[in-house]
């Protein structure tokens, strides 16, 4: 799944272990979800949703319209 | 702070990884060689000279391995984390601690007339298996509880494809290991050989899956 954690996290210049502790995950798993080797569960997309203030339609994209 | 971008932190975390591997490898060697010379000691036999230089060698080296897994773990965890992930690494670091303490805990009992060696079939003394017993199982799952309970879903996703690989692995080895003894092919199966075998594995993907 695609999304766009990197460049958002990059727009308020936030290492990955800034996001990892903001949501409460270790970094590892932040850099799995930006690569795409891990897809988040449910609540874990909606506390990243939540920490942007977007939908998660907006930070992830399954590649259907 | 400022990311790094996606190549530099896929190198530098396999780099990190790879270090980690080497230097924890070196220092459980090191412990060893240290644990063995220092058995001979505390049971009276004579240490040979060269031993004593081996010994001399082995423990600034062992310290060295230690702090250099340390810093190529903390880089791999790169700095500040959150509170879960500061107790799962606590359950973890308990875990190895623990670990290390009995290797060289039943490396030194044979200094005192126990004849226990941990990782063989021979009979043990009662006190020792009761020991050790108590240890697995006891505080082997306490632990784990404790680390289950903080580590993030990717780590316990990591864990749980990992730990699905060693259960495909135990099926496979164990029916064939017992085929091949049963027609004459090989020795009869060592459980302990399997189960080394089937953790050490799943450790290896478990951090392949978490770090690569």
């Amino acid at each position: 799944m695609n999304n766009r954690l990197r460049v958002l996290r990059a727009e308020r210049q936030w290492s990955q272990a800034d996001l990892a502790i903001r949501l409460d995950v270790s970094r590892q798993a932040v850099n799995a979800i930006e690569t795409g080797k891990h897809d988040p569960s449910l609540p874990l997309a909606f506390r990243i949703a939540r920490l942007f203030d977007m939908k998660i339609e907006e930070i992830f994209d399954d590649g259907h319209d | 702070m400022m990311a790094m971008t996606e190549e530099e932190t896929t190198g530098s975390a396999a780099r990190n990884a790879a270090g980690l591997l080497l230097s924890g490898a070196l220092g459980l060697f090191l412990l060893g060689v240290v644990t063995g010379i220092a058995t001979n000691w505390i049971s009276g036999d004579a240490v040979k000279i060269k031993a004593a230089i081996v010994f001399a060698i082995c423990v600034p080296l062992g310290i060295a391995s230690a702090l250099g897994a340390r810093h190529f773990l903390k880089k791999l965890n790169g700095g500040a984390v959150s509170s879960s992930t500061r107790k799962s690494r606590l359950a973890v670091q308990l875990a190895i601690a623990a670990g290390v303490l009995g290797g060289m805990a039943a490396g030194i009992t044979n200094a005192f007339g126990m004849e226990f060696a941990l990782f063989s079939n021979a009979p043990a003394p009662a006190l020792a298996v009761i020991s050790l017993i108590a240890v697995w199982c006891l505080l082997a799952p306490a632990l784990s509880i404790m680390w289950w309970r903080h580590i993030d879903e990717h780590e316990k996703a990591a864990y749980s494809s990992s730990a699905l690989i060693a259960l495909n692995a135990y099926s496979i080895i164990t029916p064939g290991w017992w085929l091949l003894w049963r027609g004459g092919m090989a020795p009869a199966v060592d459980p302990m050989i399997v189960f080394l075998s089937v953790i050490t594995l799943w450790g290896a993907v478990w951090m392949v899956r978490r770090y690569a």
